[in-house]
């Protein structure tokens, strides 16, 4: 298959899976996401160049990729509804120290997770410090304590 | 249909965020079909659609002669003919040089004393009186189905079918 189908193929089904699987796939990074991450792209790497180990391949597929980054990034910057359907938006977890069950279990956060991110960002010790918990576009969770 | 306890909480709050809750609700929902395909993707592959398993084996039989091979073959991943006679010794196997176009024979097994072409077909020949298994080790190189009429002896026509996934 001629490298740009295939870097195209690969880039837009890796968007689709990973959003599919959720924000915090790629945020809450444990030592087996480590590893899954890495075995995925050897098995990614593998599947782009094929048996074709070429510089001339290397670089057709560094530009389809960064040149589809950069369709991508422009189209999100025109058409916020498709930078939202790729990227999804940010989620309230917690209004005024009162976590959001109902949130938090459809998109797998914990109150510990929140109380980390608290604790990291302003050393707080209980929920009902917190007015705000945003679960954020890229999975990390932002803390809005009361001032 | 959503019961109450199970809503989503909508709120008012302060920050200056799109929230876009039903999108996110959208989402969710997108994202549980997206993870029974997920399975159902593991589940077929597990049972061979996309080859190696029950779904892909393939056994053809004709007079004496059976063929194993997979249904569903990958590109560039190599793939097995089993030939095997029950009695008659094999002394020619001719496959059609269009299906060699597209899958690449890589290796047989036992090695063939001579090769040469007819019309359409590519014929190996074997030496001995007791061939009675010859292996033939294949690379995909086209996509899509293929079909292929092999013969063997020249009398025995052996039909194989293969879809070729990307």
């Amino acid at each position: 298959m001629n490298p740009v189908l295939r870097g195209f193929v690969i880039y837009v089904f890796l968007l689709i899976i990973f959003r599919l699987m959720g924000k915090r796939t790629l945020s809450d990074t444990t030592t087996f996401d480590f590893v899954l991450l890495l075995i995925i792209s050897e098995t990614t790497q593998q599947a782009l160049m094929g048996d074709d180990f070429s510089l001339t391949a290397s670089a057709i597929l560094i530009c389809t990729l960064m040149g589809l980054d950069l369709i991508f990034t422009l189209l999100k910057h025109r058409l916020p509804t498709f930078g939202t359907i790729t990227e999804g938006a940010p989620l309230i977890i917690v209004n005024e120290g009162k976590p959001l069950k109902k949130r938090m279990d459809k998109v797998k956060v914990k109150e510990d997770d929140i109380m980390y991110a608290a604790r990291l960002c302003f050393g707080l010790e209980k929920m009902e410090e917190i007015k705000y918990a945003v679960l954020e576009k890229d999975g990390t969770i932002t803390i809005i304590p009361y001032r | 249909m959503i019961s109450p306890a199970n809503k989503i909480e909508r709120i008012k709050s302060t920050l200056q965020i799109k929230e876009e809750i039903n999108q996110h609700i959208a989402g969710w929902k997108i994202q549980r079909m997206g993870w029974v395909f997920i399975f159902g993707i593991m589940l077929l592959a597990l049972l061979g659609l996309f080859g190696e398993g029950i779904l892909s084996n393939e056994t053809k039989k004709s007079g004496d002669i059976t063929t194993q091979y997979d249904r569903f073959i990958r590109y560039d991943s190599e793939t097995k003919v089993l030939i095997v006679s029950n009695s008659a010794h094999m002394a020619t196997v001719s496959l059609p040089q269009d299906y060699l176009k597209k899958l690449r024979s890589i290796r047989i097994i036992p090695e063939p004393d001579a090769n040469d072409m007819s019309t359409d077909y590519v014929n190996y020949n074997f030496k001995g009186s007791e061939n009675k298994m010859i292996a033939i080790y294949l690379v995909p190189k086209a996509y899509g189905n293929i079909d292929a009429t092999m013969l063997i002896n020249g009398m025995d026509r052996i039909v194989l079918h293969h879809f070729i996934y990307p």
